[in-house]
């Protein structure tokens, strides 16, 4: 044979396979179709996101966007980047958090400057804010209104606010000052408890907001760079502080301070040792849980000493979340790789499942 | 060009300095004018390419885009002009060493050479040198390594060149260069600046490159001068000035921006006797950046390093044997915002040997030993050989263990969120290749196969806490395939010539398979002009196929095939002043890619230059 013979064969060969291929995909296609039509039928009974687990990815810093992975209830099925799919377009830069209000979920893109608003359940898009907003965190709803914690410039410690928006228009209706680095929000009742904890910096303080003013009422001291906070049965307010870290040159012990949150007062403060930094505060039923260099620790919001033994051990949680007797940890792996999000059953503090999610798994919520 | 500058050294006073009736090896001319004569010495099995650097008329105006569209190098650029990484045959960034008339440049504190901090037009020479190098280059010489050498020419009449340039993007050029030469001082002196807003468009949005202009300066003087008939006094003095803002993405604003500043300096002495030369060489090397997070705030974050280097090079010629004896001395140091009073000392003596066992096959052994203060560092060697079977072919081979020692940052950084690691030692790899090469007068083709494997990789990752610190962890394994083609056709008063590079690469993390991240598996890059009368026409295009941009190949950057073309016009050519007049077109099917995820690259663009040389 030829040269010129053979790479004729080669090509008819492969104009051939190719045409054949053409009607693979052609029924391949039909059958896709009718798959999504059924699909479609079914969706009209429950929307396509109403049971399951929402994980929010940060996605790459500076550059790309952060996505959403939903995992079904019964964990059997994981869906990637779900806004993009029912939208066609991205979230933005880094996807810090996602606060919801009765049927919307509030997704902050930190670097972008931006929060998508979409029906938690559909997730098909309802607005998009881009005006307003500096270095975005994360969103609550108080009061009929929502509130954004915003750190702007995360060097400068005067030029730090709260977003306040219209939760029917979702414009920006004002703004209220705080002190340094704005963090996580909790509210009880019509009071807004904001944790300062510092940007780029460190800070130790608590604002607490009247809603009905959208006023700083007060100032809590707490333990240094307060990083998160749950609201227990009792209604008292407990902080996590994770201490400054040992890069500042003057490292501080982390602490949990246990707030009255009917005086607003600290009624007990537990320390750490200067180079214990904890973390991922959670609550379920009558429990505190919290994640300490690799390890997750229980404490009865009835204790009244720190304990000394660890519930699981060997884990690199950047996210935990504890809900409904099950405890959710994310693992950002190298952050620069699709992380995963293992669960492990509270009653036995045994592992359920680990599932492949977004790139930089940074908040768990539940739909 | 080399072949004209022998020539004329040869016609004047060191036409004495030269050995006649030599055995095997003499000594060349190429040691006399080159600080880095080893390049060629002590590489009988390494593959080198020439890159042309004129002050003439180039669509390339940057550092990076010379080498991009000259080589098989590929780089990440994190959008135009912004902070720009070269990797060689699959490897990382720091694992391509930057060498400066003989000296390694690579930053201290990186232990890269950030590319759009390097000025074009300033280096008459510049070569690349495939593979392991670190027996002569020392750290990062496992890729391979850019050598940037000044060239001066005795006996030169003076010759100036002015080229100004402006394009699109409001970019402004300017670029100066004076050379001359009499019988004992040959100097050269060059200038450039360039200026641009950068704010191309994003193609198929409704936004532009925002927060992307930049601007920078370069100066460079340098000068031989004959001490006595057998005495060479080389100076050497480059400096860097630039002012970057670091653009938008495409899904992020931003408002940082970054000022470097570097310089370097170098003075060489030899002296040459019959049968050897001895050279005592000392260098500064001085580098810092500052980082502004918000460009409208006056804090800022930096980092400076400062190294001193002195070195004793002695060569002596027996017979067919050459042999090369280094020792030398490094101290450095390193200070800045993350970084408190670092220092290093060094001490590395090697041993370079060439034989020539006959005409057709010589062979070279590289050893080279390093104290260093702070890490322990491996014992490196080369084993290469060349075998010129005729004029027309060549075959080369070359085993060598090289190293990447660990950086400042590596060691030292104490910052937010992350923390050196003081028990670090250097990466280190064994590679192997062989090539063959065949050239004709009109022809010239060359290729290689290699085969790279890397421990001890320095990777940066969190631990338990959440604070990031590099350990050596990651084995990496490289091989692949290069391949390159140059014809050059004259017809009556038709030139054409063609240079055609094609690099298959396949980079592996050794511990998961998966491939590294922005690591294209082909490259191509090619240059067609034609020439006629006055005018000549230049097209040239690389191809860079696609990449992963995450370790567990989860998500991928399509690949692109980007084009330029030139159209020149010499007015009063071989008389004075010279002038050439061209327009370039950057982009030409206005491609929209990108070469860092979510980091667009200019659109179509013109601009013109004007040169004139008198």
């Amino acid at each position: 044979m030829t040269k010129a013979n053979y790479l004729l064969t080669m090509i008819l060969f492969m104009t051939l396979a190719w045409t054949s291929c053409n009607d693979d995909d052609e029924e391949m296609e039909m059958e896709m179709e009718m798959e999504m039509e059924m699909e479609m039928e079914m969706e009209e009974e429950l929307p396509p996101y109403a049971n399951g687990i929402l994980v929010a990815n940060e996605g790459p810093f500076g550059s790309g966007t952060g996505t959403v992975t939903f995992i079904s209830e019964d964990l059997s099925m994981t869906s990637d980047a779900i806004f993009n799919a029912v939208n066609g377009a991205d979230l933005g830069n880094v996807v810090q958090s996602i606060g919801f209000h009765s049927n919307d979920a509030y997704i902050i893109a930190n670097v972008s400057n931006t929060i998508n608003i979409v029906d938690r359940y559909t997730f098909e898009s309802k607005g998009i804010i881009t005006e307003g907003l500096n270095n975005p965190r994360y969103f609550i709803s108080v009061n009929n209104k929502g509130y954004v914690s915003n750190w702007g410039d995360p060097s400068d410690e005067t030029d730090d606010y709260i977003a306040i928006i219209n939760l029917s228009d979702y414009s920006i209706t004002g703004t209220i000052q705080v002190d340094f680095g704005p963090e996580k929000m909790i509210s009880n009742d019509n009071t807004l408890y904001v944790a300062l904890q510092g940007a780029f910096g460190q800070n130790n303080k608590v604002a607490v907001i009247n809603t009905m003013t959208d006023e700083v009422d007060s100032e809590i001291n707490v333990g240094d760079v307060p990083n998160s906070m749950v609201i227990d049965g009792d209604d008292n307010l407990w902080v996590m502080g994770g201490g400054a870290p040992n890069f500042t040159g003057a490292e501080t012990a982390g602490s949990l301070s246990k707030i009255n949150t009917g005086t607003n007062r600290v009624d007990n403060a537990f320390e750490f040792e200067v180079t214990e930094h904890p973390s991922q505060l959670s609550f379920d039923s009558g429990t505190l849980y919290y994640y300490l260099a690799g390890a997750v620790y229980e404490l009865p919001s009835s204790g009244m000493t720190l304990p000394a033994q660890t519930m699981i051990e060997g884990v690199s949680f950047y996210e935990m979340v504890v809900n409904d007797g099950k405890l959710y940890g994310t693992d950002a792996k190298d952050f620069s790789s699709k992380g995963d999000l293992t669960i492990y059953d509270l009653s036995t503090m045994t592992a359920v499942q680990t599932l492949e999610v977004g790139l930089i798994p940074g908040g768990v919520y539940f739909n | 060009m080399l072949n004209k500058i022998i020539l004329l050294v040869l016609t004047t006073t060191v036409v004495s300095l030269t050995l006649c009736g030599q055995e095997d090896i003499s000594i060349s001319l190429d040691e006399i004018i080159l600080s880095d004569a080893k390049l060629e010495q002590h590489a009988a099995g390494s593959k080198l390419l020439s890159i042309s650097d004129t002050l003439s008329v180039t669509p390339n105006h940057t550092f990076t885009d010379l080498l991009r569209y000259q080589s098989t190098i590929y780089f990440r650029e994190n959008g135009y002009g912004a902070v720009s990484s070269a990797s060689l045959r699959g490897t990382s960034a720091s694992q391509t060493a930057v060498v400066w008339n003989g000296i390694n440049i690579n930053s201290q504190l990186t232990g890269q050479t950030d590319f759009n901090t390097m000025a074009i037009h300033g280096q008459k020479d510049i070569k690349i040198r495939h593979g392991g190098g670190s027996a002569q280059y020392a750290s990062g010489a496992i890729g391979g390594s850019i050598h940037l050498n000044d060239v001066h020419k005795f006996n030169t009449p003076w010759t100036t060149e002015i080229g100004l340039g402006y394009g699109a993007f409001d970019t402004y050029r300017l670029n100066y260069g004076v050379t001359h030469g009499s019988e004992k001082l040959a100097i050269a002196l060059s200038g450039g600046y360039i200026n641009s807003k950068n704010d191309y468009a994003f193609l198929g949005t409704d936004r532009k490159n925002e927060n992307g202009a930049f601007n920078n300066a370069n100066i460079s003087i340098s000068g031989s001068y004959l001490l006595a008939q057998n005495q060479v006094l080389k100076v050497y003095q480059n400096a860097f000035s630039g002012d970057r803002q670091f653009p938008f993405s495409l899904t992020a604003p931003s408002d940082d921006k970054y000022q470097d500043h570097n310089s370097r300096s170098l003075i060489d002495w030899s002296i040459y006797r019959a049968q050897s030369i001895s050279s005592f060489k000392l260098a500064y090397l001085y580098e810092r950046f500052r980082y502004f997070p918000n460009r409208e705030r006056p804090d800022f974050q930096q980092g400076q390093s400062k190294n001193i280097i002195a070195k004793y090079d002695h060569s002596h010629i027996v017979g067919s044997i050459r042999l090369n004896g280094i020792a030398e001395y490094n101290h450095i140091t390193a200070d800045g915002s993350s970084i408190i009073n670092a220092e290093r000392k060094l001490f590395a003596g090697s041993i370079l040997l060439t034989h020539q066992l006959s005409e057709k096959l010589s062979y070279g052994l590289n050893l080279r030993r390093e104290l260093v203060s702070d890490y322990s560092s491996p014992v490196v060697y080369a084993i290469d050989s060349r075998l010129q079977l005729n004029d027309q072919h060549m075959l080369q081979v070359n085993a060598s263990k090289n190293y990447r020692i660990p950086t400042f940052n590596d060691l030292y950084w104490s910052g937010p969120g992350a923390t050196g690691n003081e028990g670090l030692v250097p990466e280190t790899s064994m590679q192997a290749e062989t090539s063959y090469s065949y050239q004709a007068p009109e022809i010239k083709i060359s290729s290689s196969i290699y085969y790279i494997s890397t421990a001890n990789m320095i990777q940066w990752s969190p631990d338990v806490r959440g604070i990031w610190s590099p350990n050596n962890v990651q084995k990496t394994r490289q091989y692949g395939l290069e391949l390159s083609l140059a014809i050059t056709k004259k017809i009556q008063d038709h030139q054409l010539s063609l240079n055609q590079q094609y690099a298959f690469v396949r980079s592996i993390n050794a511990d998961t398979s998966f491939d590294l991240i922005y690591v294209p598996r082909h490259k191509t890059s090619s240059n067609l002009s034609y020439q006629y009368e006055s005018w000549s026409v230049l097209v040239q295009s690389i191809y860079n196929g696609p990449v992963y941009t995450t370790t567990d190949s989860s998500s991928a950057l399509d690949g692109y095939f980007v084009s330029n073309a030139e159209l020149s016009k010499h007015f009063q050519k071989n008389s004075k002043p010279e002038l050439t007049i061209a327009v370039s077109m950057n982009n030409i099917f206005n491609k929209n890619y990108q070469n860092v995820a979510f980091r667009p690259m200019p659109n179509r663009h013109l601009q013109l230059q004007i040169q004139t040389k008198f």
